[in-house]
């Protein structure tokens, strides 16, 4: 054998840790405030949070195929707020060395234990007034605090913080968990007291880009999750149901239908880990391989999600069945990451001649 | 299923640099242009074979007593430039005997046959096909008729192979034949490394839809010597399994298909395609599935190099490609349009005329098991869901 397993084997066991975790919670997860918070709080304890920050700011330091494999648990069973965009968000932030600056620093300490989630805002398509801010969805997984990274070319990136009073405003969503829809100041209106500056000019928009990728590649290890928990589930079913005689996972439609949510999932599963193994070691071809996992994932997610549905026929349309439970938790991770046009032109965006060779060296075909 | 990351040492990622350079500055614009049986293209073939042997890269898959690799890594080497190679679309002429044959030799022959065989095959001297399918028996190989009776020194040998690549320029055929006709289908056929000169064979080529040629092979009262005999007598069935194992991964083809995009994202922005978003999206969608198979295909060999044996977990990089094709012809036919159906050599052919091969090989789609049987191996072999 001429591979090191060494990464593969704690991830591995982290996998195992976070399955059992999963498990046991499962029925706590979707429920009400109280205790999403709890569960937040219990993820912090685990390090789960600090998956790349340093030991003495707190975290664990366990690195990004780790935070996938969590990520895709916590997808497996349903849970699918905040852990990928507080990840991606810290790990961007230490990538681009921000963590000396006491106030980052800070910031990074209270992701580790809890205290803060970090997210986007997911922003309305319907036609806003740009003096008027920008509106849109956040997913409130419970922390005490919640911090909304944004991006302008003026005012570089922010860190803005929501009050108790926008935390009041949440609103029915597919997802079923706490969903604020808030409306966000302009960010050049000023600098509001709970807006922090991390960075500006070039840079914040190479931190902004990062962050984007990193979640992107944590939101597909937890749709991974999912469509794996999908297969399981109907996987189970077609060996038990039967109609017209025979157990339907006989039937070669229904195995078909089977076997490309595994195909789907395997390969989402290989891609994923290795966008989030190429960015932790910062290899040159992390961001085409990144476009890549997210764009076959968000597609791969969708199309397994619906075959889950064509298998399990009228069982599977009930509101308590798992399935319900798995796409009230897919369908806010797809929407966050994105059209299907944005995620192919991404990628198109990496393909010319050579390309796929000088992503790990400079050689190009003639 | 155990975490599989695929990530390589620094030695393995020196190696692919190494290989990538070497094939770059070597790739000559006739390795894409000329008609895939034409004499000239057959002896660049050759020409690349005869390199390959020259770098130690030929069989350096195979154990070092065997003029295999001699370093620890030598699997992932050979798996890198498996990559490359298709990457390059480098022209090689001696693929089954490399990959197939070879191992299969290694794995089930006499010190006798390893030791008449096996230098010539390393030396790129024997050009080697595979003798299985039949026209009654193609998805279902245990199906097949053409007998092998035991005469004292020989078995004689009746019936007929089909599409047998390599068929009419081999002069070794690794044939599959029913030995034992009470036995049940699977349990009474045999493996042997016949020598295609024997009285008796007949080759009648047949040409693809790419332009490649198979053959039907047929053998009237052939004589084959009983110590061609590779293996156990009526096991070869399950050799055959074996066989057909050593070279599963398939890493070439996606490899093959991402440099075909680039042609095509090429063709795009020249022709001032590449503003269009809906042709820059079908193009995305590929890539991003091409990278996913070749995520695939890399689990097979990193499996293989620990040791385990991938069964549904190679038939699922079969079905990437099977998957594939026909995702790849669409896309020819909306980017480049009535173009893609002009042929080499004349005028406005796309890509002199590499487009318009693509768009033919993209029904080329039923090797080992089309779209239907691969995913019922799998239904089977990884999800355990039951035959009846």
């Amino acid at each position: 054998m001429s591979t090191d397993t060494t990464t593969e084997d704690t991830i591995s066991m982290v996998r195992d840790a976070a399955y059992a975790f999963c498990t046991e919670r499962s029925r706590r997860i979707g429920a009400d405030a109280d205790t999403a918070a709890k569960l937040w709080s219990e993820i912090a304890e685990l390090g789960w949070l600090g998956v790349s920050i340093n030991e003495d700011l707190g975290g664990s330091a366990i690195g990004l195929p780790a935070a996938g494999v969590i990520a895709s648990e916590l997808g497996r069973a349903g849970y699918t707020r905040g852990y990928a965009e507080t990840v991606a968000i810290t790990t961007a932030l230490t990538r681009a060395g921000l963590q000396t600056q006491p106030p980052v620093a800070a910031l990074i300490r209270a992701v580790a234990t809890g205290s803060i989630q970090l997210t986007f805002l997911r922003a309305f398509t319907e036609q806003t007034n740009d003096l008027d801010g920008q509106h849109g969805l956040i997913p409130d997984a419970g922390a005490e605090r919640l911090g909304v990274l944004r991006w302008s070319q003026v005012s570089g990136l922010t860190l803005c913080e929501l009050d108790r009073s926008e935390r009041n405003h949440t609103v029915r969503t597919t997802s079923r968990a706490t969903d604020l829809s808030v409306r966000l100041e302009p960010t050049d209106r000023g600098q509001m007291p709970e807006v922090c500056s991390l960075a500006s000019g070039s840079d914040a928009r190479l931190i902004w880009d990062d962050a984007l990728m990193l979640y992107r590649c944590l939101a597909a290890s937890q749709l991974v999750g999912t469509s794996q928990a999908a297969l399981a589930v109907c996987t189970d079913y077609a060996k038990v149901r039967t109609q017209f005689g025979h157990v339907i996972g006989t039937y070669q439609a229904v195995q078909h239908a089977l076997v490309d949510i595994l195909a789907a999932s395997d390969a989402a599963e290989l891609l994923t880990f290795k966008a989030l193994s190429a960015i932790d070691q910062r290899a040159p071809d992390q961001a085409s391989i990144a476009a890549a996992a997210t764009a076959f994932t968000r597609e791969t997610a969708w199309n397994c999600l619906m075959k889950t549905y064509d298998v399990l026929g009228g069982v599977g349309f009930m509101e308590e069945h798992p399935i319900n439970i798995l796409t009230r938790a897919v369908l806010p991770v797809i929407a966050g990451l994105g059209s299907a046009h944005e995620c192919e032109d991404s990628v198109a965006t990496h393909v010319r001649r050579g390309h796929w060779l000088s992503q790990n060296q400079e050689t190009s075909k003639p | 299923m155990a975490i599989v990351l695929i990530e390589f040492t620094p030695k393995i990622e020196d190696f692919k640099r190494e290989v990538a350079e070497t094939f770059g500055r070597l790739q000559r614009p006739e390795w894409l242009t000329l008609d895939l049986e034409c004499d000239e293209y057959l002896a660049l073939g050759r020409e690349m074979d005869l390199f390959l042997i020259e770098q130690g890269w030929y069989v350096q898959h195979w154990p070092s007593e065997y003029s295999g690799g001699v370093s620890a890594d030598s699997f992932m080497r050979h798996a890198v430039l498996r990559e490359l190679e298709g990457y390059f679309r480098v022209p090689t002429f001696g693929g089954h005997g490399r990959y197939i044959v070879g191992p299969a030799l290694i794995e089930f022959g006499s010190d006798e046959q390893k030791a008449c065989y096996l230098p010539p095959i390393a030396r790129g001297e024997t050009v080697c096909c595979l003798g299985f399918t039949e026209p009654d028996a193609g998805s279902d190989l245990a199906a097949m008729q053409l007998k092998a009776e035991r005469h004292g020194d020989y078995f004689i040998a009746n019936g007929s192979k089909l599409y047998i690549t390599y068929g009419n320029y081999a002069n070794s055929m690794l044939l599959a034949a029913r030995t034992d006709a009470t036995a049940k289908r699977h349990a009474g056929i045999s493996l042997f490394l016949m020598d295609m000169n024997l009285k008796g064979i007949s080759v009648s080529p047949l040409a693809c839809l790419t332009g490649h040629m198979v053959s039907e092979v047929h053998l009237e009262n052939v004589h084959i010597p009983a110590n061609a005999l590779l293996g156990e007598l009526n096991r070869g069935f399950y050799h055959m399994a074996i066989a057909l194992n050593f070279e599963r991964s398939g890493l070439d083809w996606p490899a093959k298909y991402m440099a075909q995009l680039e042609d095509v994202a090429d063709y795009a922005r020249e022709a001032g395609l590449w503003q269009r978003s809906s042709i820059r999206e079908a193009i995305g969608r590929l890539a991003a599935y091409l990278e996913a198979w070749r995520m695939i295909c890399w689990r097979v060999v990193m499996l293989q190099d620990r040791g385990a044996i991938p069964s549904w977990e190679a038939s699922m990089a079969q079905l990437y490609r099977k998957d594939f094709n026909p995702q790849f012809g669409r896309l020819l036919l909306e980017v480049v349009g009535p173009q893609a159906l002009i042929e080499r050599g004349e005028p406005h052919s796309v890509l002199a005329g590499r487009v318009e091969w693509y768009l033919r090989e993209s029904f080329n789609n039923h090797g080992q098991g089309g779209r239907f049987v691969t995913r019922n191996v799998i239904a089977r072999r990884g999800l355990d869901l039951p035959s009846k």
